[in-house]
This record gives structure tokens, sequence and C-alpha cells, in this order.
């Protein structure tokens, strides 16, 4: 309560102030000087934004992909490292799909040890689709840092093909594969410990609502023993703009070493009802409902004056300017009511993908946001930055989560 | 936003009585009158609000997720929201356009946050991440004049 009324006045006054104000302003241009981006340390993986494993039913863009070691629980030894496992600061959990994972590596099925019992199986929901498939208990190796005996969640397992009814009306589609999911594997390492979906126990095949007490697939940094409050996202900046594979790092833990401070970055509390909110003030409109991720491959946003993709140019997801719109700008407010302005810029989607057939990273690549009320930060908002996001409840340096910090 | 859902709760109340005399709600371009039940299926609890040119029914279920159905003075839903910590039951909130939705075409450069179908006769824009899942849709043709696009969310 303390913190809405906090927050009404900052709403209020986003849909009133102009850009120029005397906030700080974080520009996203491309001749942006780029922050040290820590490579080495066992608390530090290497992301590379790169062209995914999925073409060509999907062709990434903005997507950054780390590599993650699985091992049987408890064991050292019976371990596969997976490469292109996308790294999503807006979801938790580890998810791996079961093409890419080796028979020889034992994973221990989860069982719902009350009611009917037998295997846990998850329901995934995405905006674009939903993904099914058993939680397994794993050993879960990034970097130097280690989850032991963690829920993961295999999708596309073959003992379990067929969702049940109320998981497939959840989605447009199931994105139960490589080729349909556009990676190996997702790495949810978002502000919530727990991902909130929905579990089922499916003994004999027939599944049903699994006990509430299951263990539900968390985000793994969480059960690092060490550097276990958060991440860091650190991209390089794209002069010009676009790039072919750039690189950057994962840093796990928030001022737990010497690789991870805060220094001069500033805090934006998250919203901790529900969404991990933030707020963002853009065009004289508040959008309450907005966010930071890794996991969004572009900035999305409602503006009726810049067109959208015609659906022939295979980039109707995105805006098409017939030139590139500058300096924008959009001013971002946390729920402690910290503030600044960010400048962006959008660029034509289609000549961006056309002009460059073998880049991976677009700078100024936006699109229409599907709700009014929301403006999301995607990928293109890290180049050039390190951006902290702090987990639910742990303390940081810089104050408890969670928030994300740029 | 416990101040905005107490202020709803009070609301609601007084149009609950209302809202349970009504036939149950029908799903996106059904007619409210018919005997859909999405109220029923998503075992939630109704709120009514009349606004000028249409009727906004609300429901919120269980898992703390709001459908609002956009029901037109001819009583035709042309417009449904939804949002919340969990997915909707879309196959329920869309009803005969469930089949548009899960045969729309992929985008080559997709990610996991939002999903758009820009057809004719069906609209449909959903977005969110775990644990916050938001969106729309709605039939152009159904749509009262003078509802402002903008108005529903």
């Amino acid at each position: 309560m303390r913190r809405l009324i906090a927050l009404v006045p900052v709403t209020v006054l986003l849909g009133l102030a102009a850009c120029g104000g005397s906030d700080s302003t974080i520009a996203t241009s491309p001749s942006e000087p780029t922050p040290p981006i820590s490579s080495s340390g066992a608390n530090v993986a290497s992301i590379t934004v790169g062209a995914g494993p999925s073409a060509p039913s999907i062709i990434s863009a903005n997507t950054a992909f780390v590599s993650v070691t699985i091992c049987a629980p408890g064991s050292t030894t019976n371990c596969q490292t997976i490469d292109n496992i996308q790294v999503d600061t807006g979801s938790a959990g580890l998810r791996i799909f079961s093409s890419v994972l080796s028979s020889s590596i034992a994973l221990t099925q989860e069982n719902d040890t009350n009611g009917d019992g037998g295997p846990v199986v998850e329901c995934t929901a995405f905006a674009d689709g939903v993904s099914w498939g058993p939680v397994k208990m794993a050993n879960v190796q990034i970097a130097g840092e280690t989850a032991a005996s963690i829920p993961i969640q295999v999708i596309g397992d073959p003992a379990f093909p067929t969702p049940p009814n109320a998981c497939l009306a959840m989605g447009p589609t199931e994105e139960d594969t490589v080729a349909t999911f556009g990676a190996n594997g997702l790495l949810g390492v978002g502000p919530f410990v727990l991902d909130g979906q929905d579990y089922y126990a499916c003994p004999e095949g027939t599944c049903s609502q699994a006990s509430a007490d299951v263990q539900q697939v968390a985000n793994p940094v969480a059960s690092f023993p060490v550097d276990n409050n958060g991440v860091i996202v650190e991209l390089a900046g794209i002069p010009g703009g676009v790039a072919t594979s750039p690189t950057g790092s994962l840093v796990f833990g928030i001022g737990t070493e010497s690789n991870n401070g805060l220094g001069s970055a500033t805090i934006y509390s998250l919203d901790p009802v529900y969404g991990a909110y933030i707020t963002v003030g853009f065009n004289g409109t508040s959008f309450p409902m907005s966010f930071i991720d890794s996991g969004s491959n572009s900035i999305n946003f409602v503006d009726s004056a810049i067109p959208t993709c015609s659906g022939s140019s295979g980039a109707s997801n995105f805006y098409c300017p017939s030139s590139t719109i500058s300096d924008l700008m959009a001013t971002n407010t946390g729920a402690n009511g910290a503030t600044s302005s960010a400048t962006f810029s959008v660029a034509n989607a289609a000549d961006l993908f056309n002009n460059n057939p073998n880049a991976t990273a677009f700078l100024e690549l936006a699109g229409p946001n599907p709700f009014p009320s929301s403006f999301d930060w995607g990928l293109p908002f890290f180049f050039g930055k390190n951006v902290f996001t702090a987990i639910s409840g742990d303390s940081t340096p810089g104050g408890d989560g969670p928030y994300v910090a740029y | 936003m416990n101040f905005f859902t107490s202020r709803r709760w009070a609301l609601g109340v007084a149009l609950l009585i209302q809202a349970t005399s009504l036939p149950a709600l029908a799903a996106l371009g059904g007619d409210v009158s018919s005997v859909a039940n999405d109220q029923q299926k998503m075992k939630g609890t109704i709120l009514v609000s009349p606004a000028v040119a249409y009727t906004v029914h609300e429901i919120q279920t269980p898992s703390g997720t709001v459908v609002r159905e956009y029901v037109s003075a001819a009583g035709k839903v042309f417009a449904v929201t939804w949002h919340g910590p969990h997915a909707p039951d879309m196959q329920q909130t869309l009803g005969t356009y469930f089949a548009a939705y899960t045969t729309a075409p992929r985008p080559l450069h997709p990610d996991h946050k939002h999903f758009a179908i820009s057809e004719p006769g069906f609209v449909l824009q959903s977005a969110g991440h775990m644990r916050a899942y938001f969106g729309r849709a709605y039939v152009p043709q159904l749509l009262p004049e003078n509802v402002a696009l903008g108005d529903i969310q």
C-alpha cells in the first residue's frame, strides 16, 4: 500500500514530463561507450548473440546464448555440455529439449508423492506457445557454479507425448522441438525464483493436476552455494547498429565478487505483486506493465505513427519505418521511484534483415507491443550496458531484490 | 495494487447480484444470450461494468488472472482481454476463433514474449512472461462505432 501511494504521483508525472529534464540519460545509440565486460572468473559464462540452432524454421535475431552442463544428480562425471541455451531474464528455471540430451545422462524423474502419485510433467506457457515435458532432477553447472540436484524441465520427452487439453488451450501451438522453439534450451535467470507454471502428475500416462507441494522448476542461480542473489548480463555495444555473433558475459552474483559490483548503476525496484514490472513513460503516455527482458528480441511499444512491416516481408512482428527514427526517448521508473531516460532508435526491420543476411544482432530492432499498457525493453536495450537482475527476496549491497539496475 | 483491487471488490459486490441473474458469458464473437459458459469453465467471479457503447464483463479467475469480455449493445462479444499471473484458457476465451489462433503463420524471427495475429476478421495481440501474461483479441467487424482500440485493455 505504501509503495503504491508513492508510485501514483510518479506515474502521473510521467505523462507530463518531457524529455530533456534533469534525469540522467542512458543512450543506446551506436556511439555509446561500452562499460567493461567481465571475461574471467568462476562466476562468468560467455554469451554469444548468435544464429541459434533452429534454421531454417527460426532465424534467431537478438537472442543471447550460453552453454550449460547438465549432470546426473550428485555426479560430476555423468555430464553433458549443451550449447545454444537462451539466456532469459524474463523467466525462471532451466529447460532443455529432450532431443539434445544424451540418454546416457541419468537424470532422476520427479514424482508426485501425494494423491495418485506418478511422474511430474510441466506445462509451460509462453505468449507464443506451450512447452510440455517432465520435471527431472539434475546437477546444473554454468561456468564454475553448480546448482546441485535441482528440478529442470525436459521438453519434448517422447515418454510423455501428449499434453492435456488444458495445456494446449493456453497457447497457439506446441513448442516442443528445437526447430519450433529457437534454442536447445532456456535458462530463466529472472527476478523470481519459481516459475509459477502448471504441473501435472501422470501415472500410467493419464495426467491430472499435481499436488501443490511438488517442486517447481526454479531459477538455478538461487540454488548456487555462492553468487546466488542475481545475475548481470553484459553485452558490448554495437557500433553501426548491426553485428554478427557479438559476445558478452553472464555474470553470477551481485556484489559478491570483485567482478560483479553495482558500481554506479541505478537500482529500479520491481513491482513484487506478480509482474515484476517497471513503469515506462513514452510519447506522453505511462506504460505501467513494462519490463526489461533479455528474452525479448526487440523493443516493443505502441506507436500508431510507426508502420508495421508487411506480411510478405517475413518481419511482420516488427516496425518498418520508411527511414530510421532516431533519438526516441523513454523514461524508466522503478517501484522505488528511481527514474532515468533512455534514448533509442527504430530502423526498418525488413531492411535490417535483407541488407544483413548474416547478422544476428540488431540495435535498432523494434516492434509493436501487443498490449497498450506495456513497454518491453528487449535485448537491444542490453547492448553496451551491464544490466543487473536481482532475485526477489535476496539481499545485495544495493538492497533487496527484486530489482533491475544499470 | 491492493488499493485498486479493494475498490474493484466493492464495485464487484454491488454488481455481482445483477450478474448472477444474467446468462453466462459467451466467447469472442459469440452471443451474450447464448449458453456459452466462460465464467463457469474458468471458475471465476464476475463483474459487469456498463459503458456508453458496450458492457464489460470481467471474470476474476482463482489464479488471479482477469479476463474481460466486451459486449456490444447488439449483444455480441466483440473483444476480449486478459492480464494476470497465469495464462488464460484461450480456447474458452476465443471460442470459434481458437482455430484461427492455432493455425496462424509463425514469424521467422520470433521471441517467446510476443505473438500477434492481424487478419481482416480477427486481431490478436498476446505478450508477457512467466507470472505476467496479458493481451487482447477482437473482431474488427463487430467493433461498435466510437469505440477506441485504446479502451480495450
